[in-house]
C-alpha cells in the first residue's frame, strides 16, 4: 500500500492538470445550455484514492486488483442542473462529445427507500486533451445531478458515506427522510417548470 | 512459444477463410468459415512478426470499443480479452468466434478474406492483433483436413504491399484495460483516409477516439484561432470562404491535414497544421455542420435569387457592417453590407434561379 500511495502521489499533479482541461472542455460544450448551476472537476485526493483502493468484497477479495487502472474516477466532474428534466439533455450532450463506456442512473432500486441519486457517465479522455502530458489514465467520471440531489449528497457524504462505524437506524432513517425531501422538491419544481413552459407555448 | 521479437512472445496464431455472410443465420455463417490455429514458421513467421511488433505509424487511427448498453460491456472486447488471457483452448474458441463475427459483418461487396489473429505476451501486458487480408494476395491460405496453412506469395505481392486491415489491442489484466485500440486500413483510398465502416463499426463495434463532435470542435477551434490571429481582411475572407466550402463536406469523413492542404489559402496552411497536435492531423472524423457553425461563428444567408451573404457571425449584429430591412409584401428583404473588396472570383458555372 505504501508503493501504491507513492505512485498515486506522483501521478496526482498530472491528474489535476487533466481535470482542469476536462472542466474547461465541458464548460465549452455546455456554455449555451440553460439551467446549469455549476461544472466542477477535481482529481481524487490521495487519501480518498487509498481508501477506495482498499475496499474489499464480502468474501475479502480486493475490489480493485489493479487500482491505478481500475479506479475510473481519479478525475471526476460534477455537473449540477436545476431540474430533473434537465439531466437527460445534458447527458445527451455528454454522450455526443465523449466516447462513453458507462451511462447509469444511480438511484435506490427499492421504491420504498430514498438515497443517493445521480446520473453517472464513465468516459474515455479524448486524445486532444492529453497534449503534452500522460497521467496514465484513460477514463474520467461525470456525475450529473440536480441542485437538490447535490445538496443532499454533499451533506450526506461525510456523515453516512465515509464514517467507519455503522450509523444507527434512527440516524439512517433521518438521512433517508432528507433524501426523500430532496426527491420531492425535484418532482415539484419539475412539475411547476413543465406547467409554466406549457403555458407559455 | 512459437517465436519472439523484442519484448513480445507470440503465444498463439489462428487463421480463418471468411466469406461474406451478412444477413445469413449464425449456423450458415459458422459452416461457411474454415480455419484453425496455425504454427508460425519460416516465411510466414518472417511476415507476421514485424507486423505484430509494430505499434503505431502515421496511418493508424485510435479507436474505442463502444458500450451500447451503458454498462461497460462490448462483446468483441470481451473476446479480445479472452484471447489475451484465456487458455489455449479458449483462444481457439475466440478465434473462431471472431471469424464468425467478421463473416456476419461482411456483405457481398467484399470477397472472401483471410482473417488472422495473433496473440503475444510481454512481461506485463498482452497484445492481440487482428488482420484481414484479401484472399490470394500477399498471403495464400489453404484449408485442408489437418487445418489451415498459410503461404506468403513470393514475387506477386511483396510484404511492402501491406494490403490489409488491422486492429491491435494491448493491455494488462486490469478490468478496465482493452477499451482502446489502433486500427489501420491499408485497403482504403490513401488520399482521404477512411476508417472502414465494416472493419471498425460493424466488426469491432468500435468508433474513432476522435468522434464526430470532438473532431469538428478541434478543427473549428483551430480555425477560430487562426481567424483571430490573422486579422488582415484578405486572410479573413480566405478563411470565411474555406468555412463555406467545408460545408459541402458535412457528414463526410475528413482530416485536419486535408483541410489545411485542400481548403485553406496556402499562406494559412502552416498556421493550421501548427495549431493542432501532430498526432491528430491525420485522424479522420465525420464533419458536423452544426458544431462547425456554432464554434466558428460564420453565418450565411442564402437568398432565393442565388445570392449568398456570408461573414463572421458577430458582424451580422454590427450595423456598421450589415443591416437588413423588409422590402415588399412577398417576404423579400433588402440587405446592406459594407466593406472593401479584397478578392473577386468568377466561376464558369452558369446558374439560373427561379
Amino acid at each position: 500500500m505504501d508503493e501504491l500511495r507513492r505512485e498515486y502521489t506522483q501521478r496526482f499533479p498530472l491528474l489535476e492538470k487533466i481535470a482542469t482541461r476536462i472542466e474547461s472542455d465541458l464548460k465549452c460544450i455546455l456554455e449555451d445550455e440553460p439551467r446549469i448551476d455549476s461544472i466542477t472537476a477535481r482529481a481524487k485526493s490521495v487519501e480518498s484514492f487509498i481508501n477506495k483502493a482498499q475496499r474489499i468484497y464480502e468474501d475479502d477479495r480486493p475490489k480493485y486488483e489493479f487500482p491505478l487502472q481500475d479506479i475510473q474516477d481519479q478525475v471526476g466532474v460534477r455537473v449540477v442542473v436545476y431540474y430533473r428534466s434537465d439531466v437527460p439533455r445534458v447527458t445527451d450532450l455528454i454522450l455526443q462529445n465523449y466516447n462513453t463506456v458507462e451511462n447509469q442512473t444511480h438511484e435506490e432500486p427499492d421504491p420504498w427507500r430514498f438515497g443517493y441519486q445521480a446520473q453517472h457517465c464513465v468516459c474515455l479522455i479524448p486524445p486532444d486533451l492529453f497534449r503534452d502530458i500522460n497521467p496514465e489514465i484513460n477514463f474520467f467520471e461525470i456525475q450529473i445531478s440536480t441542485l437538490f440531489q447535490h445538496a443532499w449528497a454533499e451533506a450526506n457524504h461525510d456523515l453516512a458515506y465515509k464514517v467507519y462505524t455503522k450509523l444507527d437506524d434512527e440516524i439512517s432513517r433521518k438521512i433517508a427522510w432528507a433524501a426523500a425531501q430532496a426527491w420531492g422538491a425535484d418532482v415539484i419544481f419539475d412539475e411547476i417548470k413543465t406547467a409554466h413552459t406549457n403555458e407559455q407555448q | 512459444m512459437q517465436g519472439s521479437i523484442f519484448e513480445w512472445d507470440v503465444a498463439f496464431c489462428a487463421g480463418f477463410l471468411v466469406p461474406p455472410c451478412k444477413g445469413f443465420s449464425i449456423d450458415v455463417a459458422l459452416a461457411s468459415i474454415r480455419g484453425s490455429s496455425i504454427r508460425l514458421e519460416d516465411s510466414v513467421l518472417e511476415y507476421f512478426l514485424p507486423l505484430f511488433q509494430r505499434s503505431n505509424d502515421n496511418s493508424s487511427v485510435e479507436v474505442n470499443f463502444t458500450s451500447p448498453d451503458g454498462e461497460q460491456s462490448n462483446p468483441i472486447r470481451t473476446l479480445v480479452r479472452d484471447a489475451a488471457f484465456g487458455s489455449n483452448e479458449r483462444k481457439e474458441e475466440v478465434a473462431k468466434e471472431l471469424a464468425l463475427q467478421l463473416a456476419l459483418a461482411t456483405d457481398e461487396r467484399s470477397d472472401e478474406g483471410l482473417f488472422v489473429i495473433v496473440v503475444g505476451q510481454s512481461p506485463e501486458e498482452s497484445r492481440v492483433a487482428l488482420y484481414k487480408f484479401p484472399a490470394d494476395q500477399s498471403l495464400q491460405a489453404v484449408f485442408q483436413n489437418e487445418g489451415l496453412s498459410i503461404n506468403v506469395v513470393q514475387g506477386a505481392f511483396s510484404r511492402k504491399t501491406e494490403y490489409f486491415k488491422s486492429a491491435i489491442f494491448q493491455g494488462t489484466r486490469a478490468n478496465t484495460s482493452f477499451w482502446i485500440g489502433v486500427v489501420e486500413d491499408k485497403q482504403a483510398n490513401q488520399r482521404v483516409y477512411e476508417v472502414s465502416d465494416l472493419w471498425v463499426l460493424r466488426f469491432l463495434q468500435a468508433i474513432p477516439s476522435l468522434n464526430r463532435e470532438r473532431g469538428t470542435r478541434v478543427l473549428a477551434k483551430a480555425l477560430r484561432t487562426i481567424l483571430n490571429d490573422h486579422q488582415h481582411s484578405e486572410f479573413q475572407a480566405g478563411l470565411v470562404a474555406a468555412v463555406i466550402t467545408l460545408r459541402s463536406q458535412i457528414d463526410r469523413r475528413i482530416t485536419i491535414q486535408d483541410v489545411a492542404e485542400n481548403y485553406l489559402p496556402k499562406e494559412l496552411r502552416h498556421a493550421l497544421l501548427g495549431s493542432v497536435e501532430e498526432k491528430l492531423l491525420g485522424v479522420p472524423f465525420v464533419l458536423s455542420g452544426t458544431t462547425l457553425e456554432r464554434h466558428l461563428g460564420v453565418k450565411t444567408l442564402t437568398l432565393d435569387n442565388g445570392f449568398l451573404v456570408s461573414g463572421p457571425l458577430d458582424q451580422f449584429s454590427d450595423s456598421n457592417f450589415f443591416s437588413e430591412r423588409d422590402f415588399g409584401v412577398d417576404g423579400s428583404i433588402e440587405i446592406m453590407v459594407r466593406g472593401r473588396i479584397v478578392r473577386e472570383s468568377l466561376s464558369g458555372l452558369r446558374l439560373r434561379v427561379g
